[in-house]
């Protein structure tokens, strides 16, 4: 089949400026393309040229950053262009679909929910009915995700899937062991981490992913385990290195802390495995009903047991005491205190959790697996698999 | 149009050293978009930190002002599309200069630039409800104008209609971080006192919170952004200003779909921040004078007065201490804080007096219209360069007729803009605490003299007194008007240069 993939208006595809959608498609990408004739559109950016052939894949990249403007150009793009695919696969943009339909009206429409694109204040009921209706199937990264979009609309129900995302089980668990030992002790020596319980955050440091609680935490859990460490790893949004308040005000927390506590900023996505490796407990800290954060697959395959919150999808991907332990009131720096430290002073349980969190992310959660789901999704027995 | 892409350039204390000469080449080759003859270009104010500026450009076409706006362009685009249509609604704004292509703005550098002409204004007067009733009135004026627009396509839709609930959620989560930042740094000398202090503002905004929800907010906010216009979201003394006819709003930079009593609650409570203490009256008239312009229904009065009860005054002076706790939680700030509190013992009982009624009280000015078209400044001779002895104009009929187009506007002599200083974070930095430039606390009797050091680097006109009417009555904050004393103390004339007119005619 010949199929189109439309990326958002925000970042552009491969995620040279990162994205969790965008590393999404990475992931799976050159997988499918290996069964199917595949496009991806995305937006445009100054180090990339507007069409490009990458290992068989087709990249055309339009003017964006606004969602009206992207889509103008998508529709403008798919006008002369839409005859030649089967399907189309647009992710998180149920604002899109309704458009799309009408310029490629014999292509199948798939689309993938990463968020809360179809909160009422997002789109209105209307385009949301209309595009639910052109839709074959809507896949979703969580069971939280197709839950709430049931929820407002219904009739969305039978078309719903879940697929959850993955991490790149290759990189992220090398075949030599070595390379990954060396890498830690670097990483570890040049930010004097050497002899510390290193606690890792990775993510944006935005007040809804409520970093600041786990910087608090630190105070009363120095008084247990003596020789931690925190590492924050993140900014206030892919590639950019600002300060805003709350960054601002996570730095004031992290220089007054007990803890050595160390700030990398943004970490290009190549690298940041490396910091996974380097870590001993990985923390998810979100205030918020989060989709469902990739960092837990990452972290699974680099061997963490993971300490996550009760919102959103996260915790689906959690088996207490098994890969990690879930913290029902993150508002409450004392509840992460108390998880933490209930995995470091218990020596069996650290172990145990890291060697099921690899297991999982090799048997679930691996790029290969998502590729399988969504070319079964693509190759629906109800459907023409020929063109 | 070019390579070069402009970036901040300095922080937000710094003058105009250090403007790179790319910045100043680009401004020069915008103008050859326009259909004028650049004679001479002047920077007067910058925001370096943003990698903003205005020049003031003459050309052969006249004094014109050009203007990089500092945002991105997508956003910059929703500002200029906002200046065109609420001046073609007839709003004192300045219009936008065409380009002769026929567009209103260009883009070079990454950023917007618009030229508009030079408008002749001065500052209304801070000390006497006069003044801020005409700041009120000129406001009221400008949203009624704002009210339909519809923003140009690949503009960035801003609307801020939909926030109050978050925004006070997060006033409420910040000041919880003012508590964490006095646990954490309990060495400075305002931590003890900010510590303590925390609870009960923390306390108002949840409070405030949960008033809003009893308030006809959502209902309003169900009407949309086109029925309710745009807010200015910088409006004061230095964007609202006295010119021909009335009230001139400038600076639209940041305007942006919202409800109407966002502009009028800052310009209220900084008001009485600048007074030192609550005072229902003052209130009254400022708000009785936006009614008239613009009428404010009870049901959004509510919202109003729900506004007003969140710890503003707190959450402004405290909220930089999280960009440099070690520099700005320091005996400045100590005093700041007893000030605050001092203050808003005057608060709830004032707010009392104003939910109960409103149009009653205050200083009564039946048409703030004809009040404020008489009492802005006529035309008058400018201060030229010696090259520009050319243009001097004799001085015109100084009033005009309220129904002609403010067009035909001479130069206009800088004034002293208030600019904003965002604190730039910088771990150890010695960077003052961004005040405001209004102190709290005042004495009645001491002139306002903040203004001081900018009137040095401005040229002063030369004081001219064709008549010895007064125009405008003087009162220190507080007193009753005596009617009276039409002496116009010196100290005022150096404040205010630009008061010094002609009688004003009928």
């Amino acid at each position: 089949m010949n199929i189109l993939m439309i990326c958002t208006e925000k970042l552009p595809v491969p995620s040279i400026r990162g994205g969790a959608i965008q590393t999404y498609i990475d992931g799976v990408s050159s997988l499918l393309s290996k069964r199917h004739n595949l496009s991806i559109l995305s937006v445009d950016d100054p180090s990339l040229p507007n069409r490009q052939t990458l290992a068989g894949i087709q990249y055309v990249r339009v003017p964006g950053k606004l969602p009206d403007v992207y889509i103008k150009h998508v529709v403008e793009y798919l006008k002369g262009n839409a005859k030649q695919y089967d399907l189309i696969h647009v992710f998180n943009r149920p604002k899109f679909v309704p458009a799309i339909k009408q310029v490629a009206p014999h292509a199948r429409l798939i689309l993938s929910m990463h968020n809360d694109m179809f909160l009422l204040e997002k789109i209105d009921l209307g385009t949301a009915t209309t595009a639910i209706e052109s839709l074959e199937k809507i896949v979703t990264v969580s069971n939280y995700v197709g839950n709430t979009i049931a929820k407002q609309y219904p009739q969305a129900q039978e078309k719903l899937r879940t697929i959850y995302s993955g991490v790149d089980i290759q990189r992220y668990i090398p075949s030599s062991e070595m390379v990954r030992k060396q890498e830690r002790e670097a990483l570890r020596r040049q930010h004097q981490l050497q002899n510390k319980k290193v606690i890792l955050f990775v993510g944006r440091l935005t007040a809804k992913k409520g970093v600041d609680k786990l910087v608090l935490a630190m105070h009363s859990l120095k008084k247990k385990h003596p020789d931690i460490a925190l590492v924050l790893v993140g900014s206030k949004w892919y590639s950019d290195e600002g300060i805003s308040d709350y960054v601002a005000y996570v730095h004031a927390l992290a220089q007054r802390s007990v803890v050595p506590v160390v700030t990398t900023g943004f970490v290009d996505p190549k690298e940041v495995h490396k910091w996974f490796w380097a870590g001993d407990i990985f923390v998810c800290t979100s205030l918020w009903q989060e989709p469902l954060a990739r960092v837990h697959y990452e972290a699974m395959a680099a061997g963490l047991p993971i300490v996550t919150t009760a919102r959103g999808g996260n915790p689906e991907v959690i088996q207490s005491r098994e890969n990690g332990l879930i913290v029902q009131n993150p508002e409450d720096p004392e509840a992460f205190a108390t998880s933490i430290s209930t995995i470091l002073s218990d020596v069996a349980l650290k172990k145990h959790m890291s060697e099921v969190g690899r297991k999982l992310a090799i048997q679930k959660y691996g790029f290969k697996r998502v590729a399988n789901d969504i070319l079964s999704v693509w190759e629906s027995p109800n459907e023409n698999k020929k063109k | 149009m070019s390579e070069y892409i402009i970036q901040p350039w300095g922080t937000a204390e710094q003058d105009f050293e250090d403007v790179p000469i790319e910045l100043t080449n680009l401004a020069k080759k915008v103008t050859t978009h326009y259909d004028m003859k650049l004679i001479s270009i002047e920077m007067i104010t910058s925001k370096p930190d943003k990698g903003g500026a205005i020049w003031r450009i003459d050309t052969d076409k006249g004094l014109r002002s050009l203007k990089v706006l500092h945002r991105t362009p997508e956003r910059s685009l929703f500002s200029v599309g906002a200046q065109e249509y609420v001046v073609k609604q007839g709003a004192r704004v300045p219009k936008l200069i065409r380009t002769k292509t026929g567009k209103n703005c260009i883009e070079a550098g990454g950023k917007l630039w618009i030229v508009t002409d030079w408008i002749d204004l001065t500052p209304a007067d801070q000390t006497t409800v006069e003044g801020f009733g005409m700041l009120c009135y000129g406001l009221g004026e400008f949203h009624q104008h704002s009210k339909g627009y519809d923003p140009p396509f690949g503009s960035k839709f801003s609307s801020r209609l939909h926030s109050y609930p978050k925004q006070y959620e997060k006033m409420a989560t910040k000041i919880n971080w003012f508590r964490e930042l006095a646990r954490a740094y309990p060495e400075m000398p305002a931590s003890r006192m900010l510590y303590l202090m925390v609870d009960k503002y923390e306390r108002q905004a949840i409070k405030a919170l949960e008033r809003l929800n009893t308030t006809p907010y959502y209902d309003l906010i169900a009407k949309g952004e086109q029925y309710w216009g745009l807010a200015h979201q910088d409006y004061g003394f230095s964007n609202g200003q006295l010119g021909p006819n009335g009230v001139w709003v400038i600076d639209l930079d940041g305007v942006s779909f919202d409800l109407p009593i966002r502009d009028l609650r800052k310009l209220v409570t900084s008001s009485m921040e600048d007074k030192g203490a609550w005072d229902v009256e003052w209130m009254n008239s400022m708000i009785q004078a936006y009614h008239q312009a613009n009428p404010i229904s009870p049901e959004l009065f509510e919202v109003f007065l729900t506004d007003m009860m969140l710890p503003n005054e707190f959450y402004k002076h405290v909220k930089e201490i999280i960009f440099s706790p070690t520099t700005l939680m320091n005996e400045q700030l100590e005093v700041l804080l007893t000030n605050i509190e001092n203050q808003d013992s005057t608060k709830w009982t004032t707010l009392q007096q104003l939910s109960k009624e409103w149009k009653v009280g205050g200083k009564n000015i039946p048409n703030w219209e004809k009040f404020s078209r008489e009492n802005a400044p006529a035309k008058r001779f400018r201060r030229l360069d010696p090259v520009d002895q050319t243009k001097v104009t004799p001085p015109e009929n100084p009033i005009q007729n309220p129904e002609s187009a403010p067009e035909t506007t001479p130069v206009r002599t800088p004034i002293p803009r208030r600019r904003r200083r965002k604190m730039i974070p910088r771990h150890g930095s010695r960077a003052p605490l961004n005040r405001r430039r209004r102190t709290p606390l005042r004495t009645p009797k001491k002139p306002l003299n903040k203004r001081k050091r900018h009137i040095g680097k401005h040229p002063v006109p030369k004081k001219r007194t064709f008549g010895t009417k007064p125009i405008q009555k003087k009162r220190s904050i507080g007193t009753k008007p005596s009617p009276k004393k039409k002496n116009i103390r010196l100290i005022e004339i150096w404040l205010n240069p630009l008061l010094i007119r002609r009688g004003v005619k009928k």
